[in-house]
């Protein structure tokens, strides 16, 4: 039994202890108005009405709100339909039910608002139970679009292939091949025009002719010097023997080919893929090769998605860890030359806005800051470095030195950070002598 | 011991000079002439010629460098893949690089199609050939003929290496004489500390090819053009309709460049260096199928410029007539001395045979002197020359023995028409029309 409230212009309706929020057109009050209801159910007549209500709903910032389960009551058959949750219908509260639940589960473990295309595809694919799947389509410039991300992207096909794999490679997304194809090295694009031409000049004004080999006098050459128009018949031009028999008197051991623009001969044509949207001329090898794939949510992402993944790789302790302990050891049993000491540097990644960068990142920029940092000690022996801290063991130094020496190197790091990233990181030392450890 | 020698020596000393050439007349008449005497008389013309004749090379050579002409190298073979690689850059040292380079591959069964598509990929060859079907060498050689636009042809084997300036002095002589139609490169033995097998080759190599073809290439009677460096006008190659089907095919187109009227010539400083076989069961199987080229070539195809006729000449006569008589007349002779000595001197042969050895082993020497004014790679030769003693056994023996089997073989049974070498459908029918 359905009981439809009058609320400001829309509709609402509850059923089964589930509030619809009917709408018809969109308007800019709903943006926050929505997280008041459960589901809803899209009751335009106008297509574009329709579409720009989809649209809204799911580029919404608000998690609960772009995965609020979303029904329609008339079928344009719009690509945007895609994004719905289907008809409504009497199974319709089941299937919000089930949405519901899962977006909850999302929320108590404190899933936030995320606007990474990752961490909401993941989470729309779990609380739809839904897999992506790649359908043709000659807009795409790959031949290829996922219908489930056209309203994230648009003619970046390439791109969210290429961020899917990257996904599945970090063992979120499973796999299953289904296409494999060659696009253009320029342009991405898959539409290619595949011509032979010559090797030298590019010509494709290039022509085959069939070697004929005279077993009797050894002589070889293209079929035409052979040919004898008069009689139609193969005459050798160098013993004027006739040619009776393939295999008997003569064989064709090859064909040649002649560039009719630079006169150059060669056996195997240059096989070229001419891009038809940039023109770009690629050889075959400089082709990227694209795979294209279903996906399905793995365990790993269905944690993710709820916000419950526990990194399982533990912190190991870096292979030189003990040595380095010893020497700090050794080093304060020294006697040090007057104003000279040992110094232990520890430099450390720090930002407001770090948590918000992808791991991957973070873990790539800290193995290049590594490497700069490795620099500044003669021994690697004296470099100690984990997943968030380096230390540095300064060996017979002034005090002077090892300030003049970190903040060398921090100026150095922090301008380096600065030219290469537009978010707020940078790179904090302390130095402290081993004496005070 | 202590009787032997004063006996021996005695012996010697009492047979006088008339019995002496009675005794060694096979090497007093015929290896004493050629070998010594002539080429000591020709070093000598050469050396009260050698003012003249560096002025007529330099006047040459800078004809050649004026004009400039493109060169085609051409190298056909099969599975020569493995030696693609160093070849190219053997040539691209040369002085000379106003050349295309074109491999042809006769259906190799090895890694050879894809190493040579590769060079070519990376610029290293201008042209790689290749045929499905084995047609045999000088199929090959044709087919690169084919394509190729030079104005002249340089004729390669892949295993071969070159001297920087090999290329350019190979040219050098078509500017001395227009009339030059082909000219040979001086082929030297690469491997020649690798075995004994090699050493003995690198001296026969300097005596019959280095040494050799200068006097022949001097009288005018230079016989063949060794197919791992020899260079030829593209238009008298085309003119003959290229090569013809071996094995011995360059010896065969050396006969035809000269029968069409062209000068072949020799140049010693345009050195190759190639790898000899290291066994001897190798060397022999290679021996047997060039001395059988002699019958096939110069006694039975090529038997017309021993006739009258038109186009007769007696430069090209004399050419053929030498080789013919210096390998399979005085092959025949030696075995005929040697049942002459064996009947008429049997109680003799203690003294005869020593002596014999002893005559040979002088004249190596002697002849090895001349190799030494001749060479350009003095100081590099002079490891050979312990080894010169042996070749009394290897060219008066073994090469003889093996020649013998060679020429038996071809003159009674065309064995050549059945060597591998060849493929099958073509010997097949080179036999039948006697080619």
């Amino acid at each position: 039994m359905f009981k439809v409230v009058k609320h400001s212009n829309q509709n609402v309706l509850s059923k089964d202890g589930i509030n619809y929020l009917m709408i018809e057109k969109w308007s800019n009050h709903l943006e926050m108005e929505l997280l008041e209801y459960d589901a809803i159910i899209v009751s335009s007549q106008n297509q574009l009405w329709f579409e720009e209500i989809v649209l809204k709903v799911r580029m919404h910032q608000l998690t609960e709100v772009f995965l609020k389960p979303l029904f329609y009551e008339q079928n344009f058959n719009s690509e945007y339909s895609i994004h719905t949750d289907g008809t409504f219908n009497e199974k319709s509260t089941s299937t919000a039910r089930r949405i519901l639940e899962s977006i909850q589960t999302m929320l108590k473990n404190g899933a936030s608002n995320v606007f990474n295309m990752e961490q909401r595809l993941l989470q729309y694919l779990n609380t739809r139970g839904a897999a992506l799947k790649p359908k043709k389509s000659r807009y795409s410039k790959i031949g290829y679009n996922y219908p489930l991300l056209s309203l994230f992207y648009k003619d970046k096909e390439f791109e969210i292939e290429k961020q899917l794999q990257g996904i599945s490679n970090e063992g979120k997304l499973d796999f299953q091949l289904i296409d494999r194809l060659q696009i253009c090295n320029d342009c991405f694009d898959s539409y290619m025009i595949y011509k032979e031409s010559c090797p030298k000049c590019n010509s494709i004004d290039i022509e085959a002719k069939d070697i004929i080999h005279h077993f009797t006098c050894a002589h070889v050459a293209p079929q035409d010097e052979f040919e004898n128009a008069d009689n139609d018949t193969l005459e050798c031009p160098k013993c004027d023997k006739h040619l009776r028999h393939i295999g008997i008197d003569y064989d064709k051991p090859s064909s040649v080919y002649c560039c009719k623009s630079c006169d150059h001969n060669f056996q195997i044509a240059q096989v070229v893929a001419e891009c038809h949207s940039c023109d770009t001329v690629n050889p075959l090898e400089a082709l990227i090769e694209l795979s294209i794939h279903d996906y399905a949510l793995t365990m790993k992402g269905v944690l993710h998605a709820e916000g419950n993944y526990q990194s399982q790789a533990t912190t190991q302790k870096p292979s030189n860890d003990f040595v380095f302990k010893q020497l700090i050891q050794q080093e304060l049993q020294r006697d040090f030359a007057k104003d000279k000491s040992s110094f232990v540097l520890r430099v450390e990644l720090k930002g407001e806005l770090l948590h918000l960068l992808d791991s991957n990142y973070i873990q790539q920029l800290w193995e290049d800051i590594s490497q700069v940092v490795k620099g500044y000690v003669s021994n690697e022996l004296c470099y100690l470095k984990t997943d968030d801290i380096i230390q540095l063991l300064l060996l017979d130094k002034s005090k002077v030195e090892s300030e003049t020496l970190k903040d060398t190197m921090l100026y150095n790091l922090n301008l380096l950070l600065k030219d290469n990233l537009k978010a707020h990181v940078q790179i904090e030392s302390v130095l402290t002598n081993i004496k005070e450890l | 011991m202590n009787t032997i020698i004063p006996e021996y020596l005695n012996y010697w000393f009492e047979v006088g000079l008339g019995k002496f050439i009675r005794i060694f007349w096979y090497f007093v008449i015929f290896e004493f002439t050629r070998y010594i005497i002539i080429d000591y008389i020709i070093y000598g013309i050469f050396y009260l010629n050698r003012h003249k004749r560096k002025a007529d090379w330099e006047v040459a050579r800078q004809k050649f460098r004026l004009e400039n002409p493109l060169i085609s190298v051409i190298i056909p073979g099969k599975n020569e893949g493995k030696h693609l690689y160093k070849l190219t850059k053997s040539l691209a040292e040369q002085t000379y690089t106003n050349f295309e380079l074109i491999i042809v591959d006769d259906g190799s069964d090895d890694q050879t199609p894809i190493i040579g598509e590769s060079l070519r990929k990376h610029g290293l060859i201008d042209l790689f050939l290749r045929n499905e079907q084995r047609g045999g060498k000088a199929s090959a050689a044709n087919l690169a003929l084919q394509f190729s636009k030079g104005k002249y042809i340089v004729h390669l084997d892949a295993d071969c290496s070159f001297d920087r300036d090999a290329i350019e002095n190979v040219l050098i002589p078509f500017y001395l004489d227009e009339r030059i139609g082909a000219v040979g490169g001086n082929v030297k033995v690469r491997n020649y500390k690798n075995s004994l097998c090699a050493k003995l080759q690198a001296i026969e190599y300097l005596k019959t090819v280095s040494v050799g073809r200068i006097i022949t290439s001097y009288l005018g009677i230079y016989k063949i053009i060794s197919g791992a460096f020899g260079a030829f006008k593209a238009e008298a190659v085309a003119s003959i309709g290229g090569w013809d089907i071996g094995p011995g095919l360059d010896g065969d187109i050396t006969v035809k460049i000269r029968k069409s009227g062209y000068k072949v010539y020799f140049e010693p400083s345009a050195v190759c260096l190639t790898n000899a076989p290291e066994k001897f069961k190798v060397l022999t199987k290679q021996r047997l199928r060039w001395d059988k080229s002699i019958i096939r070539f110069r006694v039975r195809k090529h038997k017309d410029v021993y006739m009258p006729h038109a186009n007769f000449r007696w430069s090209t006569f004399f050419s053929l007539a030498e080789n013919v008589f210096y390998n399979v007349i005085l092959d025949i002779l030696w075995w005929i001395y040697i049942i002459d000595v064996c009947i008429n001197y049997s109680g003799s042969l203690q003294f005869v045979i020593p002596m014999n050895i002893t005559l040979y082993f002088v004249m190596n020497y002697v002849q090895m002197c001349s190799i030494y004014l001749f060479s350009e790679r003095r100081k590099e030769e002079l490891y050979l020359w312990k080894y010169v003693s042996l070749m009394t056994f290897y060219t008066g023996m073994y090469l003889r023995i093996v020649r013998t089997v060679a020429y038996y073989k071809e003159l009674f049974f065309k064995r050549s028409f059945e060597d591998p070498w060849n493929p099958y459908k073509s010997s097949r029918l080179a036999k039948i029309h006697g080619l």
